[in-house]
Parts: C-alpha cells; structure tokens; sequence
C-alpha cells in the first residue's frame, strides 16, 4: 500500500461523504470547539451525559479529510460509552497517534479509528486526527 | 539599555539604545550582506525576469485545470508565486498528496487569515517559485495537480 493510500483508506473516505452524527444537539450537557491554528480547521463537539454515561453525540466542523472523518468516527462510536471508557479510548489513540507509526491504533478498542493510523506517520497530520478527540477530552473537563 | 539601575528605579540610554538590550544581530547583518551581493552579482533584473517567467507559466498551467481557482490578481502585480483554492478538496489534503510526490508547498492560511476569511477560505495551497526554481518543476506541480484533484474527486 502506498503512503497516500495508507492515509486515505476507503473508510477514512466514507466516513467524509457520510458523516456519521454531524450536527448539533439542543440539549448538550457539555461542549467544546477546537481549532487547529495552523490550518484553521475547527471542531465542535457536543455531548449529551445521562450520570457516568454518554447518551448522545454530535459535532460540526470544517476541515480537512482527517480532521473531519476522525470526528465521524468518534462520534459514531462514543454513545453508550461511560465517560471512563471513553477517556480510555482517547488515550488510546492518542498515544498510538503520537508514536509515529511505531504503536498500531487499538482495533479493537477503537474500530474505525483504526483507519487514522497512517496519519501518524506524518508529523503534521496527528494534530488533523486529534483535534476531535481533544474537543471530546476538553469536553469533558468541562463537567 | 541602562545606565544606572538600583533597587528602586532604572536608567536607561536614550533611544533607539534603550530598546537595544543585549548583543546586537551582528550574525544576521552580515548574513544580509552576504545575500544583497549575491543578488547584485547574478543581477536583479535578471533574477527578476527568471521570476516573471516562472509566474506567468505558472498561471498558464493553472488557467487551464478545471476547478481551481488562482487567489489574487490574476495577470499583472504578481510575484512568481500562486495561492490557490480548490473547492471541495482541502489544502492540507491536496498538499499531502503533493508532498508523496516530491512537490513541497506550503498549505494553511499563510499568517494571512483575514485575507483568506475576506476570500471565502480557511486554507489555501501556495506554490512559490524563485531564483533556484526551474521551468521543470513548475511543469512537474501542474502535471501533478490534475492527477491530485482526480484522486480527491474519485473519493466523493
């Protein structure tokens, strides 16, 4: 597989022509937009908490194909998570994120997502892939 | 920089002095130097006529590749470089695909977001030439470029 095709893989474009929960909720609990200054790329992502657990999910944004389809894949797993599972899950990718191809995303624990890891072979692309994981950590700091 | 400074209060030299602490940029004047006589020996209306070449062939290429669009003026006041938008396929990705070819760009807003705000864009992709860029690689970006927009487009 070349490079190219290791960082746009069918899913990461599937994911871009159907987004997954794009959109805003009316009664979000907790939110946060995020920006990557160097591109302008923005992500705001909503989250509907019920106690420990995370009921619903929506984001909005513009932005690159990495950007936009990492917060398509994040928001289409994260309802029913609990709040803990889900900061398990951004750990996760974030580390694999940040290992320059060396530590595989967890497909197990984070399916889609997988799809990400060529990303992280370029320095510049981990901050496309991370920025809605972040909103959805800054999110909940929020609470 | 001061003359006198005590526990209760600072004198400082009169301007421009007092805003020049520490070592002077010594390195970079002579460093400018250095660039101003290789300028004036390759002679700068040769350097600017290899420019405007580069610029005008740019623009040609890129006039004719359906759906990009050239930012700024388009023929006259331009130096030997182009911005440029192509909707529906971010400059981030557009560049990336540029850059696996061995064609570096610079992608983003250019420090220049009000600009790209008045513009209708949050990221435009920025192929620049000078003195050292060659008629061939310009050719190489917009051979490159039509094969860039198929593979986004083939994605939608």
């Amino acid at each position: 597989m070349s490079d190219l095709d290791a960082l746009y893989p069918e899913i990461i474009a599937d994911h871009v022509k159907h987004p997954r929960r794009k959109g805003e909720l009316a009664d979000a609990t907790v939110e946060s937009r995020q920006l990557n200054p160097t591109c302008g790329d923005e992500v705001t992502l909503q989250l509907l908490l019920d106690g420990d657990r995370i009921v619903d999910v929506a984001w909005a944004g513009r932005g690159c194909m990495i950007s936009q389809s990492s917060a398509s894949i994040l928001a289409e797993q994260a309802p029913g998570l609990t709040i803990g599972e889900l900061e398990e899950r951004i750990a996760s990718f974030r580390a694999s994120m940040r290992s320059r191809g060396e530590l595989p995303v967890d497909e197990e624990l984070l399916g889609d997502a997988v799809a990400l890891e060529g990303a992280s072979r370029f320095v510049a692309r981990v901050k496309c892939a991370l920025l809605p994981w972040v909103a959805a950590e800054a999110a909940l700091a929020e609470r | 920089m001061i003359t006198t400074v005590t526990m209760e209060a600072a004198e400082f030299l009169p301007p421009p002095h007092r805003f020049e602490a520490g070592t002077q940029r010594v390195s970079q004047a002579i460093a400018l130097g250095a660039a101003v006589d290789y300028l004036s020996e390759l002679g700068m209306q040769r350097v600017v006529a290899h420019e405007a070449a580069l610029g005008a062939r740019l623009l040609a290429g890129l006039a004719a590749i359906d759906g990009v669009r050239v930012l700024g003026a388009t023929a006259e006041d331009r130096v030997g470089l182009a911005a440029i938008d192509v909707p529906g396929i971010h400059a981030h990705d557009l560049g990336q695909y540029l850059d696996l070819q061995g064609i570096a760009l610079r992608v983003g807003h250019h420090c220049a977001q009000p600009l790209h705000r008045r513009l209708g864009v949050t990221a435009s992709t920025r192929a620049s030439s000078y003195l050292y860029t060659t008629p061939d690689e310009i050719d190489a970006f917009l051979t490159a470029l039509p094969a860039a927009l198929a593979y986004f487009r083939s994605m939608q």
